[in-house]
């Protein structure tokens, strides 16, 4: 373990350094099929919500059967707040010129992965160096140079993973959600009631409408149509999926706010979320 | 007039040795044909991050492309020899103009992707924000002296951040804004530099200190180059990584940001093309 822990300081050190900036051109993943798209699109929410195993799953069996292929798409809040067409998420150009000309940021919105990347991630977020030095070989092919390192410098959406306690000891939350784009999403007022953290609406005086809310004292989040978001620190802590409010329900990723409540280790059975004891609140 | 003619020929005909595309760029050159011409950057990431709830930060802020110490560009040409200026992307006039390849195009003044900027004699980039799965800070599409496309950059903020704080946690003192005006003016040395390549032995990817030795777009070369300009390919510029597996990082960063491109024999700033 302490070996482990000692490489990823090297590798997290070293790789701070390579943050060279080539231009574009440079050679990409083929494009992935439906099914590919579809699966790898589970695995990207799988690895940005902690479930690195699944991730490393569904990653892994679309690399055996199509190899290293590249899926892009638009999280389903885009079509939420962006009327009409939207760029085919494979056609560079049509996104750039999308963006400069409509003003919403749609080179932000648009998701791509691809396995040997998600791959590469994962293993190191498992401390699994063997599983992280032949995916990281494996992205060469579409990596410039030392940027490999850079990989691996990133922070993660939920962090690294650490032993915890045994699945059978954690508990069920009394908390409903949805999924959506394999995202799970909770009720921001029960969520936060259970997880025990203090928010606020925030509303427009002149609409009566919700625009935000805040978190804690110094967290921000948007409900108008924008990942963006400020955490319990008030440091910059966007969200892989933007929330939203239907029906007078706010929908946050439920992700992002058990990072705020010091949650570690969840996950969805039998229709519930478990969380790891001890876990819960902070 | 002529002057300025001539050297965007020479501009475009350096460039169309590096590209298939000859008579594009040849196209791109009669379009050009014009006075000596300013430089600005688009900035489409000058939007707020959430203003309904009075979070009114920019996702890239202006100020990482004027900001003093990023932009000086003492050899970079432009309006008063004060190099790029920043131009506000979604402000502007609706205006109809003619592209000679497209036809007319109406829009703000300078929301086209393609052509309008150089039809108003001026250089421009575009820089975009990006969350694409590149493990870069930033990358650039295409020379800015090519009509067909405005070049564009595009730059991960949350990584120019996140390497700041690194650094900054283990003692340097680095100005998130002076970071990003780095980052932004190396991609704008791509643009001005694309048919500059330092080491042409070196093909892409082929070795495997590659970044360090490619020379490719203008990039610096180990060993030949000065490490106090924005064309470092590292970020942060001084730095060098463990080239002899011994452990050690053969060079630790700057305590400080450049401030500029170099200007000593090869230069950057002697190899611009726009308005030596």
């Amino acid at each position: 373990m302490r070996k482990v822990a000692w490489i990823t300081t090297i590798v997290f050190a070293l790789s701070s350094f390579c943050l060279s900036s080539p231009p574009g051109g440079y050679p990409r993943p083929p494009r992935a099929n439906a099914e590919a798209e579809e699966k790898l699109k589970e695995a990207y929410a799988a690895y940005v919500q902690g479930q690195y195993q699944k991730a490393i799953r569904l990653s892994l069996e679309v690399y055996e059967k199509y190899g290293d292929v590249e899926a892009k798409w638009f999280p389903s809040w885009v079509r939420r707040v962006v009327k009409g067409h939207l760029p085919d998420p494979y056609n560079k150009n049509e996104v750039l010129g999308r963006t400069i000309e409509s003003g919403f940021l749609f080179t932000m919105a648009i998701r791509s992965t691809f396995p040997s990347y998600l791959l590469a991630r994962c293993y190191n977020a498992l401390g699994d160096d063997k599983e992280t030095a032949r995916w990281a070989a494996e992205l060469r092919k579409w990596v410039y140079g030392d940027e490999i390192m850079l990989v691996f410098s990133l922070p993660y959406p939920s962090g690294y993973v650490k032993p915890s306690a045994p699945r059978n000891t954690w508990r069920p939350l009394p908390l409903k959600f949805r999924e959506e784009d394999y995202f799970i999403l909770v009720p921001l007022d029960q969520a936060c009631k259970v997880l025990g953290i203090p928010f606020q609406y925030k509303v427009n005086p002149k609409t009566g409408k919700r625009t935000g809310a805040k978190i804690g004292e110094k967290g921000l989040i948007s409900l108008m149509g924008r990942p963006f978001a400020r955490n319990i620190r008030g440091e910059v802590d966007d969200m892989a999926y933007a929330p939203y409010e239907e029906d007078g329900v706010v929908w946050v990723p439920f992700y992002w706010l058990a990072k705020q409540a010091g949650i570690r280790w969840w996950e969805v059975r039998n229709g519930k979320i478990y969380v790891a004891p001890k876990q819960g609140t902070k | 007039m002529v002057g300025g003619e001539e050297r965007e020929n020479l501009c475009c005909a350096e460039a169309g040795n590096k590209v298939k595309d000859v008579r594009r760029q040849s196209i791109g050159c009669l379009v050009m044909l014009a006075k000596v011409k300013d430089m600005f950057v688009m900035n489409f990431g000058a939007v707020p991050r959430d203003p309904e709830n009075g979070d009114w930060s920019f996702v890239i802020p202006n100020e990482a492309i004027t900001h003093p110490n990023g932009f000086p560009g003492t050899g970079v040409p432009g309006e008063n020899d004060n190099g790029f200026w920043l131009l506000n992307a979604n402000e502007g006039e609706t205006h109809s103009v003619r592209h000679p390849e497209v036809g007319w195009i109406t829009g703000k003044i300078v929301n086209f992707l393609h052509g309008y900027a150089h039809l108003r004699d001026v250089y421009a980039a575009v820089v975009v924000p990006s969350e694409d799965n590149r493990p870069r800070l930033a990358w650039t599409f295409g020379p800015i002296c090519n009509v067909a496309s405005i070049p564009v950059i595009e730059i991960r903020v949350p990584t120019v951040r996140d390497a700041v704080n690194y650094w900054n946690s283990v003692g340097y003192q680095y100005d998130l804004l002076h970071a990003l005006a780095c980052v932004i003016a190396h991609e704008l040395g791509h643009t001005i530099l694309w048919h500059i390549d330092h080491n042409e032995q070196v093909q892409n990817g082929e070795d495997e200190i590659s970044i360090l030795t490619n020379g490719d777009k203008g990039h610096h070369v180990y060993g030949q180059h000065r490490m106090r300009c924005f064309m470092w390919p590292y970020f942060p510029p001084g730095v060098v990584p463990d080239l002899d597996n011994d452990g050690a990082w053969d060079s630790l960063p700057f305590p400080n940001l450049p401030t500029d491109f170099c200007d000593s024999d090869p230069g950057c700033q002697n190899l611009w093309r726009l308005n030596p």
